[in-house]
């Protein structure tokens, strides 16, 4: 093509050129517009997306279609193994610890999906975490995958749900509405009373277990590296693991409480209640003004500031003035 | 005439609009320009959704190249905190009455890279959002149910009263733009 | 149209020589003529704005505008509306008074190309002695516009938009004046109707098909135009990838929308200058212009329809032949569009006036020959083209599997 220009234009055929441009642009022109034209009568492969589809939306799905997320609130044991896992921090999991008695395990307050944030990347039939089947998993049968995504695309066209009555708001939650909610626990009361049962079953390895355990998150997330919670509590209990700061799920308060017992195993005491130091962390950490007088018999030494809007139940007697504000919106253990 | 409500929620009057601002109203959201800016991958999206298969030119919207004559700016992709003046700039050059979509996750929150140095973090953070798309990046079809979204926006607006509220703070990124000459 | 209102005036018994409010009665029609002519391309524009639309939309296997009214159609009204009820900006640093008028001096410099150009029969606003080049003159009007937006916006963008589109227009102002002259060469007459009525109903009669130069003249003349009009692939002023949208940049809200509707008038005005100069015009194939004017009452106005509805057909088809072009050819660059001016276009234009007044001598000695090239150039370069045209039309259709299918998917 090159050599053919050149050579037009050297060889007497300037002229030759300057009529092989305009045949080359009648013949574009030509071509082109009749391909253009073609197209005019053809039919568009415009999908018109929202209402002029020919079947419903919901049908044309694709199956790999990564727009729902899938959570199975039934076998949730607040792990926050998912929230770890996600890279870009689409899930926020509000646990709270203990129910209102000395026990660790964790209760789920919140479980949001940041939809704006979400990526739509992971494929949403494969689980971002490991499944695992915690204790007791016969009590709570697992859904089969897929199943809460079918169940939403079926449900895509439905009628919202219409306005609770007056009747069925007081009714179902009028009542519960007004209870106090139990509280978080005190780690470092339950540390020492931990600690305290496990100078008595110092020697028997299985027990001291069960009582590392008590300590532990109880979610079976399989964070800490091993198996389950008993892995790890046998570990520590046998003496092959002294890092009290594996169990993720259980975080600062887990740690303090394995500390403690730890301690308290290795120095053969448990270690005093520090009550001398508790009042002027209290007094930093709760806002300037309204702050409760430092001679009430709170947790001393407590991680978080206490929730205020409820009455501590437990070993720490008693409740603060129920008009304290409340330091930060976020759980206690957050 | 018309009542609008609260979507999905049940008989709730959100905005009330008279006979003039219905028609208005129906000439506006059925020429929505939108502001050709796509930042990254969201972009080839955005192409895409103007493209022969979710042909978004079915509800009149045409892109425009200029920020005067647009009446929706489509912010697609990651907005770096260099190209955010730009936004800002962008946006206050645009006409009222203007929208805003932020488009994919990393306009919506800084997305996959919202830990660097350079990404800024929502573009809601620089200029007024009116509708979030999620996705990374979103198919078109989501991007239509976007621009579909403003335009219920738009049909309960009155269109006398104003668009904005009084008083209404937009964020900004605390640095006073200044077009030297 | 003079004639018409003074028939009036003598239709009330006055002689409109002596009468006093003869003046009077002009001004008031010369203002009901011009609502009607602003209305009919400010319509008209917008109507093509939709037709652009969806015929874009087809071409490039899309729907385009459907939803507002019946097949979208009232697209354009909800375009009017919306840019009528946006802010109106002018930048801080922008000339006030020029940014403001500009837009005006467009309209006006489009809208006066209205009161010479014909529309039926009798339905002219004016027919000058010097039609051709009274319209050549005041659509030099839009390049001052141009200037005066691109300048006062205070833009380099815009500026440079405005600064390439005066190059432009300036330059194919001499292909198009030239290849308007050989339609008055042949026609002996600057009146646009002279120039209809010296050509005939059929097409062998037209002066496209009168000489191999007439031909090559109007495809010269459309060219040019579309590059005076700064459509594709001439769109260089408002080249989105380089110039933001050129000298129309800072402009938002109605003053652009004028921008736009000199834009979408200016299809109407190349194409009807195109069939009125080398297409016939309004011509009724069977009936000669002498007919028509003898005609009066109810078959008068029948044919005036008729004609009307020829001269349109004509006009829209050259039209959609202009948005088949914008769809088609990618824009050019500046140095190809000035090669293409002043290398192509300026020579082969002049030379086509050369041999045009030769051929007129010869034609003049021996007028079987113009009989014969008529019907020669209309068969070769008229029918021969267009049947190969649709052949490969089809053919583009069949050979990739898909089937003609105008109708669905709408």
């Amino acid at each position: 093509m090159a050599e053919n220009v050149t050579t037009q234009r050297q060889t007497p055929g300037a002229i030759g050129a300057y009529v092989k441009n305009v045949r080359d642009t009648a013949k574009s022109f030509w071509e082109g517009m009749s391909v253009t034209l073609s197209y005019m009568f053809r039919k568009p492969i415009t999908t018109q997306y929202p209402d002029r589809v020919p079947v419903p939306v919901r049908d044309t799905i694709p199956p790999r279609y990564r727009g729902f997320l899938e959570v199975d609130m039934d076998i949730c044991t607040a792990c926050q193994a998912c929230e770890r896992a996600c890279p870009i921090a689409v899930i926020n999991i509000d646990i709270l610890k203990g129910d209102g008695k000395i026990t660790p395990k964790l209760r789920m307050e919140r479980f949001d999906i940041d939809i704006g944030k979400l990526r739509f990347v992971p494929d949403p039939l494969v689980p971002a975490v490991p499944y695992k089947p915690p204790k007791g998993s016969d009590a709570f049968p697992r859904r089969a995958l897929g199943e809460i995504t079918r169940a939403l695309i079926a449900a895509w066209d439905a009628p919202p749900p219409p306005f609770p009555s007056k009747e069925q708001l007081e009714g179902d939650s009028g009542a519960a509405h007004g209870k106090p909610k139990p509280a978080g626990l005190d780690p470092t009361a339950m540390g020492r009373q931990l600690a305290a049962k496990a100078l008595q079953v110092k020697e028997d390895k299985p027990k001291l277990a069960k009582v590392f355990e008590e300590a532990m998150a109880g979610t079976d997330c399989g964070d800490c590296g091993y198996a389950d919670c008993k892995g790890y509590s046998e570990g520590l209990a046998s003496g092959k693991d002294f890092s009290p700061e594996k169990c993720a799920p259980g975080g600062a308060d887990s740690k303090a409480m394995l500390e403690t017992i730890l301690v308290s195993l290795k120095s053969g005491k448990v270690p005093e209640a520090p009550a001398a130091e508790a009042p002027p962390p209290a007094e930093t950490k709760a806002p300037a003004a309204e702050a409760p007088p430092p001679a009430e018999a709170k947790a001393p030494a407590a991680e978080a500031p206490p929730p205020a809007e409820v009455p501590a139940p437990g070993t720490d007697a008693e409740a603060p003035p129920p008009a304290t504000p409340e330091p930060g919106d976020r759980g206690p253990l957050r | 005439m018309s009542k609008h409500y609260a979507q999905d929620v049940g008989q709730v009057v959100t905005t009330r609009t008279s006979f003039i601002d219905d028609i208005i109203n129906l000439a506006r959201k059925s020429s929505i320009f939108y502001l050709l800016f796509g930042l990254a991958c969201c972009g080839i999206e955005l192409m895409q959704t103007g493209g022969p298969r979710a042909d978004i030119d079915r509800f009149g919207s045409v892109p425009r190249a200029t920020p005067r004559q647009s009446d929706l700016m489509i912010v697609a992709g990651t907005l770096t905190y260099k190209m955010a003046e730009r936004c800002k700039l962008l946006y206050e050059q645009m006409a009222e009455p203007k929208y805003v979509i932020s488009m994919g996750s990393c306009a919506n929150c800084g997305g996959l890279f919202q830990l660097a140095y350079s990404v800024c973090k929502g573009v809601d953070k620089i200029v007024p959002v009116d509708i979030y798309v999620p996705g990374c990046p979103p198919r078109p079809e989501a991007l239509t149910e976007g621009l579909l979204r403003v335009q219920d926006k738009i049909v309960r607006e009155r269109w006398f009263a104003g668009r904005r509220d009084i008083g209404r703070r937009e964020p900004g990124l605390g640095i006073d733009y200044k077009v030297s000459a | 149209m003079q004639g018409w209102i003074d028939s009036l005036i003598r239709g009330w018994g006055q002689d409109p020589a002596t009468w006093p409010w003869t003046q009077i009665v002009y001004v008031a029609f010369m203002g009901l003529f011009a609502f009607i002519v602003i209305n009919f391309a400010a319509i008209t524009a917008g109507i093509f704005s939709w037709a652009e639309r969806r015929v874009a939309a087809r071409m490039q296997s899309r729907v385009g505008p459907n939803r507002v009214g019946p097949g979208g159609f009232l697209q354009w009204v909800a375009d009017a509306v919306k840019l009528l009820t946006k802010e109106d900006l002018v930048p801080a640093e922008a000339d006030n008074f020029l940014f403001r008028i500009a837009p005006y001096f467009m309209m006006v410099g489009f809208a006066c190309v209205f009161v010479a150009l014909p529309f039926s029969h009798r339905l002219v606003i004016a027919d000058m002695n010097i039609g051709i080049f009274f319209i050549l003159a005041v659509t030099a009007l839009i390049v001052v516009g141009i200037i005066m937006s691109g300048w006062s916006s205070n833009s380099k963008w815009s500026l440079f938009g405005a600064i390439r589109s005066a190059a432009q227009i300036i330059s194919y102002e001499i292909p198009a004046g030239m290849a308007l002259m050989i339609p008055v060469l042949l026609a002996g007459t600057l009146s646009t109707q002279g120039i209809i009525r010296a050509q005939g109903g059929w097409p062998w009669q037209w002066f496209v098909f009168d000489n191999p130069a007439t031909f090559a003249a109007f495809f010269i003349y459309f060219i040019s135009a579309l590059a005076e009009g700064n459509r594709t692939p001439f769109d260089l002023p408002e080249a989105e990838s380089e110039l933001v949208s050129g000298y129309n940049t800072e402009y938002s809200g109605m003053r652009f929308s004028y921008f736009f509707l000199v834009e979408w008038g200016n299809m109407w005005v190349m194409s009807a200058l195109a069939s009125t100069m080398f297409l016939g015009g309004w011509q009724i194939p069977g009936v000669s212009a002498a007919q028509l004017d003898a005609m009066t009452g109810g078959r008068a106005v029948a044919f005036e329809l008729l004609s009307l509805a020829i001269f349109a057909g004509k006009t829209l088809f050259w039209v959609f032949v202009v948005m088949w072009l914008r769809w088609t050819l990618p824009r050019i660059r500046v140095d190809q569009m000035m090669n293409m001016c002043w290398k192509y276009l300026v020579p082969v234009s002049f030379a086509a006036v050369i041999f045009v007044a030769g051929w007129m001598l010869v034609v003049r000695a021996a007028p079987a020959v113009g009989t014969v090239t008529h019907w020669i150039m209309f068969l070769a370069a008229g029918v021969l083209p267009a049947a190969f045209f649709i052949n490969r039309v089809a053919r583009n259709i069949h050979d990739t599997g898909d089937k003609f299918d105008f109708t669905s998917n709408w």
